[in-house]
């Protein structure tokens, strides 16, 4: 059995040289510093407390975002809960809604557009878009994880990692489209 | 055949080169002759590197927070295997025994059968503030996670998930579907058993937290309906039948779900059905 400071000097030479690239995600997904820092700690709480199920030698990093994103998931259903309960029709309507219109590809409008608007304003069409897009997003996009580290992270199959990375981007694109428009840098 | 109309669907893994070898050449083909899937492509190309580069902002996690951070890696301790995965640690039975008797404590309109739960299921329970569900009460937590996850319909059920026949039981399916549910995917069942009035239940074969779900707005009394699901799932290596059992009381309608055979199933069974009579 592995001496506990044997195994904290383990954790924290293997798990903690991740923590910057972990709270630009956070950031990402909680968009906010405080809960940011709130979410990392029950993170980092969290791998230490299962370490013992990290296999070394396998990749560090995707292993702390699958917990992360496990220990996300629960905090922002905390925030986002409200009182009174939640009808199951709108579960209903969620699901008939998503699968609404087709979402149109970028164009060089779309792109002189982008390079126009600012840091800020592109973090918030990120922010946009709903979670379980932005997280594929994030994760493919700016981390650039393979489809099949965001499979494993995140539990899904890599189907589904794919089918919310093709709309993911396209709502993104479209979120910045309608932050063009508002800016005056699109024309309808 | 690649077609223009094609494009759409797969630039986007594509361009992260995680596109089927096979389909990659059908689109290299097809771009040799098309100018406009050219176009196209070198558009949505320059606008996925120039997003790339603006979103990747650096962070950098204040030193508090590394220092916070390491204080409670100091003061904490590593989890003790639980007793339910002892000597089990690569099965899913024990994790689907656990939400067994959870489940059960979601099914219990008449408090009398919570004193006949384990105190650490009830524990469980409370922590989930699953004891608060009764046939008047509230919609508990645990549906309006539900809600909040169910987001987005990913077409059909997943492979080897059996939708079950409740036409025994006065149901009839009204939508099948797969869908997210705490970045899992989980299969949603709707049945309807009269116009106006719905019964649902989810069915949820890759996360045993999540096999819950209950809600119902229909004054009637039983039945009561049993079925074995198989469950074949090769992606997550869960390849078992599982017993759903349906059960109305009042406005409640209830789903468990366990291995079959089980003994925690057993006794939940028994304890259904005791309840019954």
């Amino acid at each position: 059995m592995e001496q506990e400071e044997e195994r904290r000097l383990r954790f924290e030479r293997e798990a903690l040289p991740h923590l910057d690239a972990l709270f630009g995600t956070a950031m990402r997904l909680t968009r906010n510093r405080g809960d940011a820092e709130d979410l990392l700690q029950e993170t980092y709480l969290r791998a230490y407390r299962f370490f013992d199920r990290y296999q070394p030698g396998t990749n560090c990093k995707a292993w702390l975002y699958r917990i992360l994103f496990n220990a996300g998931m629960n905090f922002l259903g905390k925030k986002s809960r409200q009182p009174g309960g939640v009808p199951f029709e709108d579960v209903e309507s969620v699901l008939a809604g998503a699968e609404a219109a087709p979402l149109q590809a970028p164009t060089r409008g779309d792109l002189a557009a982008l390079a126009d608007l600012l840091d800020d304003e592109v973090q918030a069409a990120l922010a946009a878009v709903p979670e379980s897009f932005r997280v594929v997003v994030i994760l493919a996009l700016v981390e650039e994880f393979s489809y099949k580290e965001i499979a494993g992270m995140l539990d899904i199959p890599i189907g589904t990692v794919m089918s919310r990375l093709y709309r993911g981007r396209r709502l993104l694109q479209a979120s910045l489209r309608e932050t063009a428009r508002q800016r005056g840098l699109l024309r309808d | 055949m690649f077609e223009c109309s094609d494009l759409d669907a797969v630039a986007s893994a594509h361009l992260d080169r995680e596109l089927d070898p096979a389909r990659e050449r059908e689109l290299a083909a097809h771009l040799a002759g098309c100018a406009v899937c050219r176009e196209r492509l070198g558009v949505e190309r320059a606008y996925d590197a120039a997003l790339r580069l603006r979103l990747r902002r650096t962070e950098v996690a204040p030193a508090a927070l590394h220092a916070a951070i390491r204080g409670a890696i100091a003061a904490a301790r590593p989890a003790a295997t639980p007793w339910y995965a002892r000597g089990l640690a690569s099965s899913r039975a024990p994790r689907l025994a656990l939400a067994a008797v959870l489940a059960v404590l979601l099914i219990v309109p008449a408090t009398r059968l919570l004193q006949r739960i384990p105190a650490v299921a009830q524990a469980a329970g409370d922590r989930h503030g699953c004891h608060h569900l009764t046939a008047d009460g509230p919609v508990p937590p645990c549906c309006k996670e539900l809600a909040v996850h169910a987001g987005m319909s990913l077409g059909e059920p997943s492979a080897g998930v059996v939708v079950p026949d409740l036409s025994g039981a006065g149901l009839q399916l009204a939508r099948a579907t797969r869908c997210n549910f705490h970045q899992a995917d989980a299969n949603l069942l709707v049945y309807r058993d009269a116009p106006g009035g719905s019964f649902s239940l989810v069915l949820a074969p890759y996360e045993p937290a999540s096999f819950r779900l209950i809600r119902w707005r229909r004054e009637n009394g039983p039945p009561m309906a049993r079925y074995v699901v198989p469950v074949d799932d090769p992606a997550h290596g869960v390849h078992e039948r599982l017993d759903v059992i349906l059960w109305r009381s009042g406005k409640l309608a209830c789903m468990w779900t366990g291995p079959e055979g089980d003994a925690a199933h057993a006794t939940a069974w028994r304890v259904l059905q005791a309840s019954l009579r």
